[in-house]
């Protein structure tokens, strides 16, 4: 081993991470475990922030949108309420940049491309990782190259038995019990079961300007049930063969509030969703050098619109979409030499759309990958080709490739330059190509993507006091970009291909932990995000290197958690700077910028062999009125009484 | 919004086309003695749930335009989707799409009143076009395949009248009223029929068959109108179907691609998708006085396309890109540029506000 620089921050594990590693392989199982919340994942290249399980419940966060709000530079693009469209995008990148990938296995919906963060359920989830490049996880699949930004999300593995109980109840109706259970199986299975309901009517309430008139209104037809039921089965055939078997089913039932529009209360929409996300791998350590691991998974979304005040001939709409993709992957990971690793991988992908429109999609990605490591620098070049044949006969075929490096210039400091750059290029989805009146040849969206930055960790004498701080650039150039806005329908949206979005950024963070003593400790963290995202497309255009739409100039993340071992007080914020609502940045347009503070405060307490642990947040604390999209008002100050119980 | 499946069409034209030179031509309005023009208004419609439909205003004398002039005017703001506008003695007539009103401005005191179009479950009809007949009653279509008939100085509901489907142009002549019905919410199973009601009984008196999907309807001095069909967008083309009002007969069917329409004495003026250009034809004659007027060739969009009858002077509106705040360009019956202004997010309504001397 060599040296593996290790940042000890009990709270805060959307951590400033980079380290240096070494050849030998940890199995990327293992640091999961690591839930003491120590160590950061081997990162060189690339920058991941991460928040876990005692992070995500700190934050008092409901679903995956809500933990991955709190990490570093994201932008939630988020409707409204519980059961609000919740997408993420960072570093000026669209949303659909930024993939989610749950348990390695990439979330797809080849319908909108897009993954509504708000339905993937959180009371399974151990980690969520957000990484600004190529991750640096072993076995990759494929398509993992093909993410200019990925989420990850890592589901429980059971170590012990243990049941996990929880009810939380919260304001606007909100009530959420939970309950999961983990079992091992002998010394080789562990089976995980979880259930969960979450209801709320989401009428909150919310200030109305029309233009010297401010008015407090409600949220009216917003009340949602959501029964999420989760599983993980866990099989070591041998020492060195590993299956691993899980999944979720979600079934949502919803009112739409829609948005607000002046002077006419809209109602009577309503929208259902039945997810089923199945995942299955199996991995095997062939030898010392050589380590190999299939996928295969399968989702499965339905989701049915309804319009019941539709002026149409049969006086209701009624949309009906079946999403299914199956997902099969085999990847290999093989030790040249010492130095010098092999990454391959191949995935092939079909997904079909059941509707209105008939489509479907096979898709397949072969990537290689060479990975050179030294004692105090890091090296990674890789090639993606990438084949796209649609039933319609749209066929694409395209070839990308990214190189990565870092290197820790001077001896016995852990001062450390990093780097990226990487071509990528986004598939048109069925909705741009294929929902429209008019039959639009979109070509697929171009970016080029330059991550660069230094960091370093400090550590006083007697290791007590930490501080980490990293500073991140970002140059991205997006060229045919496709832009989609919404019609009379949220569901039926227009699109072209914009043309070229020219971004820079930058994106320092400072993390601090403390052990004031043996027995309290403070950590905190901050970060700022600078964000210049122009359209560049036409000099004529009125558009011409405004910012676009939907995009703040700053973001700020602050948090301090005050812990002991059965006290702890946490504070958040959460700072948008303005934006404009459509792509001319004129005051018309204008989004102010708003400010979110969130606290909670938790108390754990052990009752024979129950661990209790009583959790009261109050979110948005200084009740700002404000929105992220505009006409769908976000809910003001809000309560949360959580108690959980595990035995 | 009005004519929302025509935008998808003139998408194609987004980009091919260029967006005309941004100089000022200014030669002086067209005089007549008998009036004084004061101002254009343009009605945009802004985006959909934006809540950002506006009203701007522009100044003859000043050469300024006034932003948000409803807004200045009652502090308070139209709200989502303006879809039509009318300008009579002072006094704006709106329509609201999204937010389901008609908005009634005295532009000389700012004075303002609302009528909510919606049924008894409180549910917005959609409100689509105005008419304003010459009793002084204002008639509006709405896509729940209704006409509401408006007292204008009370701004209450007189009667609703049921039509076909998803109705939009419309016309008053006489005791009749005419309804172009299109089904565009059935879309891609349009209408292509016009409801003839009495309006003194309120009974249906005859449905025409016009082409598929009609849109506005326009009248001249004989006793035609013109019903603009839009098609399907695709194999089904546009067309102009002349229809007598008193024997509800077809006078004739042009095989016409149309953006605009309007008729001014016996003048058609009428803006040609194929050839980009305002044309000119004779009402009697029905045949074409003038081709390539003016040439939109350079337009992203066309949004709005309106004949001031005093003045004659043309404006064509470019919705550019449907995000960015649009143009109105006004032309003289010459097809020579008079002046351009700056107008919200898709100008979709043109009113000139003139006064009698």
């Amino acid at each position: 081993m060599q040296v593996r620089i290790i940042l000890s921050l009990i709270f805060f594990k959307s951590v400033v991470g980079f380290s240096q590693s070494d050849s030998v392989i940890t199995l990327s199982e293992v640091l999961i475990e690591n839930k003491g919340g120590v160590t950061l994942p081997i990162s060189s290249s690339q920058t991941s922030y991460f928040t876990d399980y005692k992070r995500i419940k700190e934050n008092a966060a409901k679903n995956v949108a809500e933990a991955s709000a709190w990490l570093p530079g994201v932008y939630l693009q988020d409707y409204g309420g519980v059961g609000g469209l919740k997408t993420i995008s960072s570093r000026g990148l669209a949303s659909s940049y930024t993939r989610v990938f749950i348990d390695g296995v990439e979330f797809q919906n080849f319908q909108t491309g897009q993954v509504d963060l708000g339905k993937i359920p959180i009371s399974n989830v151990s980690k969520i990782t957000l990484v600004n490049g190529v991750s640096d996880a072993e076995l990759l699949t494929a398509s993992s190259y093909n993410s200019p930004n990925s989420v990850y999300v890592e589901t429980d593995r059971v170590t012990e038995n243990k049941i996990k109980t929880s009810l939380g109840v919260g304001s606007f109706g909100l009530l959420n019990p939970a309950l999961t259970v983990q079992r091992k199986i002998g010394e080789r299975q562990s089976l995980s079961v979880g259930t969960e309901m979450v209801r709320a009517t989401g009428g909150y309430e919310y200030e109305l300007v029309n233009g010297n008139d401010v008015t407090k209104q409600q949220r009216v037809h917003a009340g949602i049930t959501r029964l999420i039921t989760n599983f993980k089965y866990n099989l070591s055939l041998t020492d060195s063969q590993f299956i691993a078997v899980g999944g979720y089913w979600n079934y949502t039932s919803q009112e739409l509030p829609g948005a607000v529009i002046l002077y006419q209360p809209q109602l009577g929409q309503n929208l259902f969703s039945n997810d089923i996300f199945l995942t299955s791998s199996y991995k095997s350590i062939v030898s010392e050098k050589w380590r190999l691991k299939s996928v295969f998974s399968f989702t499965s979304q339905g989701l049915v619109y309804e319009d019941t005040i539709y002026h149409n001939q049969a006086g209701f709409l009624k949309n009906e979409y079946q999403n299914t993709v199956y997902y099969t992957s085999l990847s290999s990971h093989y030790q040249l030499i010492k130095s010098l690793s092999l990454n391959s991988a191949i995935d092939v992908r079909y997904g079909s759309l059941g509707g209105g429109v008939q489509v479907s999609r096979i898709q397949s990605f072969i990537s290689n990958e060479v990975k050179y490591k030294c004692r105090s620098c890091e090296l990674a070049v890789y090639g993606l080709f990438q084949g796209v044949n649609d039933v319609n006969g749209t066929l694409l075929k395209m070839f990308n490739y990214g190189v990565s490096s870092s290197w820790f210039p001077f001896k016995k400091s852990s001062f450390q330059l990093h780097g990226s750059y990487s071509k990528n290029q986004r598939i048109p989805t069925f909705q741009e190509l294929y929902f429209q009146r008019v039959f639009v040849n979109l070509v697929p969206e171009k970016s080029e993507i330059v991550y660069a930055g230094f960091g370093t960790i400090f550590n006083s004498k007697k290791r007590t006091f930490q501080a980490a701080t990293k500073v991140d650039f970002f140059i991205n150039q997006v060229k045919d970009k496709i832009v989609s806005l919404p019609t009379q329908n949220l569901f039926v949206w227009s699109t072209r291909n914009l043309g070229q979005v020219q971004i820079r950024g930058v994106e320092p963070t400072l993390q601090l932990n403390w052990s004031v003593d043996s027995n309290w400790s403070i950590d905190g963290q901050v970060s700022y995000t600078y964000q210049q995202v122009l359209d560049v497309t036409s000099s004529d255009s009125r558009q011409y290197r405004n910012q676009i739409a939907y995009t703040p100039f700053e973001i700020i993340k602050a948090n301090v958690v005050v812990s002991n071992a059965s006290w702890s007080f946490s504070w958040g914020l959460m700072y948008n700077g303005f934006r404009y609502s459509l792509g001319e940045n004129v005051e018309a347009n204008l989004l102010p910028s708003w400010s979110l503070h969130n606290v909670s405060l938790a108390k754990k307490l052990k009752v024979g062999s129950c661990d209790f642990d009583l959790q009261v947040s109050v979110k948005n604390m200084f009740d700002s009125q404000y929105s992220v999209i505009k006409s769908f008002p976000m809910p003001g100050r809000n309560y949360l009484f959580t108690l959980s119980v595990e035995i | 919004m009005k004519n929302g499946s025509l935008y998808l069409f003139v998408f194609l034209l987004i980009f091919s086309c260029k967006k005309p030179e941004d100089d000022q031509p200014l030669t002086p309005i067209i005089e007549d003695l008998n009036y004084q023009f004061k101002g254009v208004f343009v009605l945009s419609e802004g985006t959909w749930q934006q809540n950002n439909a506006s009203l701007n205003y522009f100044d003859f004398t000043k050469k300024e335009v006034t932003e948000n002039y409803f807004s200045q005017k009652t502090g308070r703001q139209l709200g989502d989707v303006g879809n039509d506008m009318l300008y009579v003695n002072h006094t704006l007539f709106m329509l609201i799409n999204g937010s389901n009103t008609l908005e009634k401005l005295d532009t000389k005191t700012g004075e303002t009143k609302q009528l909510r179009i919606v049924n008894f479950q409180n549910t917005g009809r959609q409100p689509r076009q105005l008419f304003l007949a010459t009793s002084g009653d204002l008639f509006i279509t709405s896509f729940d395949d209704f006409v509401s008939i408006v007292d204008t100085l009370s701004l209450t509901v007189k009667k609703i009248l049921r039509v076909g489907r998803d109705p939009e142009g419309l016309v008053v002549v006489g005791n009749k009223l005419f309804v172009a019905n299109s089904g565009g919410l059935d879309f891609p199973n349009y209408e292509s029929t016009v409801s003839v009601i009495d309006i003194t009984k309120y009974t249906s008196i005859d449905t025409l068959q016009v082409g598929l999907n009609p849109g506005s309807i326009n009248l001249d001095n004989y006793g035609n109108m013109y019903v603009r069909c839009r098609g399907n967008y695709d194999e089904i083309k546009p067309s102009i179907h002349i229809i007598n009002t008193n024997t509800h007969e077809t006078e004739s069917v042009w095989n016409y691609a149309s953006l605009g329409l309007q008729v001014v004495g016996d003048t058609i003026f009428v803006v040609n998708e194929n050839t980009l250009t305002v044309e000119l034809l004779d009402t009697q004659t029905r045949s074409l006085i003038k081709s390539g007027l003016v040439d939109i060739s350079s337009f992203q969009t066309i949004s709005a396309f309106h004949v001031d009858p005093i003045s004659k002077l043309i404006f064509i509106a470019d919705g550019l890109d449907y995000i960015s705040r649009g143009k109105v360009y006004a032309y003289d019956y010459n097809g020579k540029e008079q002046f351009h202004f700056d107008a919200g997010v898709i100008p979709g309504s043109i009113a000139v506000e003139y006064e009698g001397k």
